[in-house]
């Protein structure tokens, strides 16, 4: 569904993303792992077209997409959760959800979409007329994640859910994407908690210094060398 | 001191002080948005002025009928000073679309100017001119009690459709965070060009209501533009809620303040008062 060609993505004359491609097939599970400023959020950024890439190309279910504004990407049914959360702090947790299904028309719908977000995340439920700064690390990644599902996106890219949480919950809502990946909505995650992430996915990719240096299913890439001396220091 | 006279002042600080809330809430809007300071916003109440007493003059269409046209012109004024003014500075520095705005407040003043000469004029034959209502005592102005209901109406409607549509829920994550709207699928150009035209009915709209009781000329809209930045700033920038209660302590202080100390000290009474709200609460008395 989605394939990237040969990205390159450069900052002033500073190459961060050099010819990188890979493939995400509907209903699959893919992460694109590496070290801090490897280029992971370029990746997800580039695929928003919040950042526009010098060379390569991106189709999204065989159209391409890399010439294409944000929002418009976004009404494709890609939905990206970007790092930080970057929740609207000053909306409540429900107008927080609500703006997320802003590419719908289908109001119905949407009231239904918010209610299984609530089914999916209770706090939410709980919380939902507070605004969106009362929330904590983990509260907020939750609502985070729940706004990207409520455009009901064909395709959910992850920018490191699990930064700044405690091991527990980076945990939790690493397993809440899976959980998520079984419903049927495919998933794009970029993490630097490769031991949890590659366990859970179909796919995973290894980022170094701006270029894809390894791909393969998660337990071979965990069972490889690479991965393993690198990442988890055996 | 007379009861029946300080109720009058409250009353009349309360009428013009609506006005004046519906100016600063057009102005807060676009402030609140896209962090532009729209310099000209004192002449796009003039220029809804000046279409008022042109379509009560040329065509013989009373102001209160012509209000829903001005409200519409305004609107368009506002996507196009969006479209050609502001749009082709969006991403560089802020104060690049500021001076943008102060250069289109000039240009539309001379423009009017040099068309329709400097001369001071007034509706005095419309539907609700010279009539005025007396009981216990007060006397209110027809024109000033019409359009201080009309203008707390329409701020109502505004800060009804800023808070609860799906537009005032784009709009208001587009002034948050801009790039992460653009993530949820909002075109932020769009929130932009409507928030401008907003903003611009709003004024427009004050406008319509204000020809009705004061004089039109094409600096008019100087002095109430500068009481709007302060409304403005005491209300909390992008504000709506704090515009609208600035907007009428303003008035108030305008008024009272005003006949107390001479009235050609009422704009130093209001300055003093921003002054004093501003080294205390830098914010503004309503803002975040």
């Amino acid at each position: 569904m989605l394939k990237v060609n040969d990205i390159s993505v450069r900052y002033d004359l500073i190459s961060v993303l050099d010819n990188v491609s890979f493939l995400v097939e509907e209903g699959q599970f893919v992460a694109i792992v590496g070290a801090n400023s490897a280029g992971k959020t370029t990746i997800l950024k580039t695929l928003s077209a919040l950042v526009s890439a010098f060379q390569g190309t991106i189709e999204f279910f065989n159209e391409r997409i890399d010439h294409l504004p944000p929002y418009e990407i976004a009404a494709k049914g890609i939905s990206h959760v970007p790092e930080g959360r970057r929740i609207f702090d000053k909306l409540t947790i429900k107008e927080n959800l609500l703006v997320g299904a802003h590419v719908r028309d289908d109001q119905q719908d949407v009231l239904e979409t918010l209610e299984e977000m609530y089914a999916l995340f209770p706090i939410l439920k709980q919380r939902q007329t507070q605004k969106g700064e009362t929330l904590s690390g983990g509260e907020r990644q939750q609502l985070a994640i729940a706004r990207g599902l409520m455009a009901k996106p064909r395709l959910l890219m992850l920018d490191e859910p699990s930064l700044g949480l405690s091991p527990i919950l980076s945990n939790k809502v690493i397993h809440t994407c899976e959980e998520i990946r079984r419903k049927g909505t495919t998933i794009l995650i970029v993490e630097q908690k490769v031991t949890e992430v590659l366990k859970l996915v179909d796919r995973g990719y290894v980022l170094q210094r701006g270029q894809i240096i390894m791909e393969g299913k998660g337990e071979e890439l965990l069972e490889s060398d690479l991965i393993r001396k690198a990442y988890l220091g055996l | 001191m007379d009861v029946t006279i300080f109720l009058q002042l409250v009353i009349s600080g309360l009428l013009i002080g609506f006005v004046f809330s519906l100016i600063a809430v057009g102005l807060t809007l676009i402030w609140g948005v896209m962090d532009i300071l729209n310099f000209a916003h004192g002449d796009f109440l003039m220029l809804a002025m000046f279409s008022a007493f042109l379509m009560f003059a040329n065509l013989g269409v009373d102001p209160v009928f012509s209000l829903p046209v001005i409200v519409g012109l305004l609107f368009f004024v506002g996507l196009l000073t969006f479209r050609l003014v502001i749009k082709p500075v969006l991403g560089y520095h802020a104060l690049i679309a500021l001076l943008a705005t102060f250069g289109l407040s000039i240009f539309i003043r001379n423009v009017v100017l040099f068309f329709l000469g400097p001369d001071f004029r007034v509706i005095n034959q419309s539907v609700l001119a010279g009539k005025r209502i007396s009981f216990l005592g007060l006397h209110l102005s027809l024109p000033q009690l019409v359009s201080a209901i009309g203008c707390v109406l329409i701020t109502y409607v505004v800060y009804l459709f800023i808070s609860k549509s799906k537009f005032g829920r784009a709009l208001r994550a587009t002034a948050l965070d801009k790039d992460t709207a653009l993530l949820m699928g909002i075109n932020t150009n769009r929130v932009f060009a409507l928030t401008f035209g907003l903003g611009a009915a709003c004024v427009g709209a004050a406008g319509g209501f204000l020809v009705n009781f004061y004089y039109v000329f094409p600096e008019v809209g100087l002095n109430f533009a500068i009481l709007s930045f302060v409304i403005v700033a005491l209300g909390g920038f992008g504000n709506i809620g704090g515009a609208f209660l600035a907007g009428i302590l303003v008035g108030l202080v305008e008024n009272i303040g005003g006949f107390f100390v001479g009235p050609e000290f009422k704009y130093t009474l209001v300055f003093i008062l921003y002054l004093i709200v501003i080294s205390l609460r830098p914010k503004g008395l309503f803002g975040w």
